[in-house]
């Protein structure tokens, strides 16, 4: 690798991969700053709501098994909302395109067109959340993925507007094409005004972290 | 003559104290709203109505659903606007009260 890619990719790490179940679209005029690391990926996503339906911004990933890294456009849409008197669900499209690059083993220096599209749903009380996305990747020979992943957690207490707020969660991570299939990571999210982050350790003992900041 | 100009003068003064009447103190509209259950996705009230000139505080209480925004004296929201900034932050008006502040 050479100096650009050590940097890319050390920033990446700093960075996050699939979004951190936080809302892909915010509100009109708002920029959101998504990093998630995870066992498998790293990566960054930062975007721009010029509408309340869809949203668009950079999207970086390293995935850290193919040694191979993302950069490129994201596209998320806002398919739909119901909003009910104490809970409220989404359903989002979550598309991406741009370029992959890989000089692991055979792959000599190859870099690649690579693009990416999934649908994400949750549904959230000030108690309970719960929520299911995937993601089907294709990057050439770099890497061809398919992933899912379903989250629930509870709110230990039920905090005011302004308080620190804290989720306990499990998320289960189902990757066919890995040596490890299914993930389990029970992970804390905790949130204050416009940032959340995001911890936990894998069964395997590989740690996640997250942090949105909405702006 | 001079009853009539007096007459038309009474009227359009009236006319104008009638409308200027609801914003000659400071508004505080209560709305309900439902989907309102996240704090985190509910700061994008703050940073809308925030953005503002006309608005002087907002609160937002997620156990009622309610969100209560300020607005300035000699200014007023009216309801579309209202409804269509709220809808844009991620939630669905139920109904908007208001009353004025002296």
């Amino acid at each position: 690798m050479n100096t650009f890619q050590v940097i890319a990719a050390a920033a990446l790490l700093l960075a996050g991969a699939q979004n951190a179940h936080a809302r892909p679209v915010s509100y009109p005029g708002g920029w959101t700053v998504m990093q998630t690391n995870d066992d498998q990926e790293s990566g960054l996503h930062i975007h721009y709501s010029p509408t309340a339906t869809y949203s668009v911004g950079y999207k970086g990933m390293w995935m850290r098994d193919k040694e191979a890294q993302f950069h490129g456009l994201q596209l998320n849409i806002l398919g739909k909302r119901w909003n009910q008197p104490q809970s409220q669900a989404n359903f989002y499209i979550k598309s991406g395109a741009g370029l992959a690059y890989s000089d692991k083993g055979a792959l000599s220096a190859e870099l690649s067109p690579a693009a990416f599209t999934g649908i994400s749903l949750d549904w959230e009380n000030r108690r309970t959340f719960t929520s299911y996305e995937n993601r089907v990747l294709y990057a050439g020979d770099i890497d061809k993925t398919f992933m899912q992943k379903a989250r629930i957690g509870i709110a230990p207490y039920i905090g005011d507007y302004g308080d620190l707020h804290t989720w306990l969660m499990l998320e289960v991570r189902h990757t066919p094409n890995d040596r490890d299939e299914f993930t389990f990571t029970p992970l804390v999210r905790l949130f204050k005004g416009a940032t959340l982050v995001e911890g936990g350790v894998t069964q395997r003992g590989e740690a996640l972290f997250n942090l949105v900041i909405r702006f | 003559m001079k009853t009539l100009f007096t007459l038309s003068l009474l009227a359009t003064l009236a006319a104008g104290t009638a409308h200027a009447a609801p914003n000659s103190c400071p508004e505080k509209l209560s709305v309900n709203v439902n989907g309102l259950v996240c704090d985190f996705c509910a700061r994008s009230i703050e940073k809308m109505f925030g953005k503002r000139d006309d608005v002087s505080g907002i609160d937002v209480n997620l156990d009622k659903g309610l969100i209560t925004i300020d607005v300035k004296a000699e200014n007023t929201l009216d309801d579309g606007t209202l409804t269509k900034m709220v809808t844009d932050a991620g939630y669905n008006v139920t109904a908007i009260n208001r009353s004025c502040e002296k």
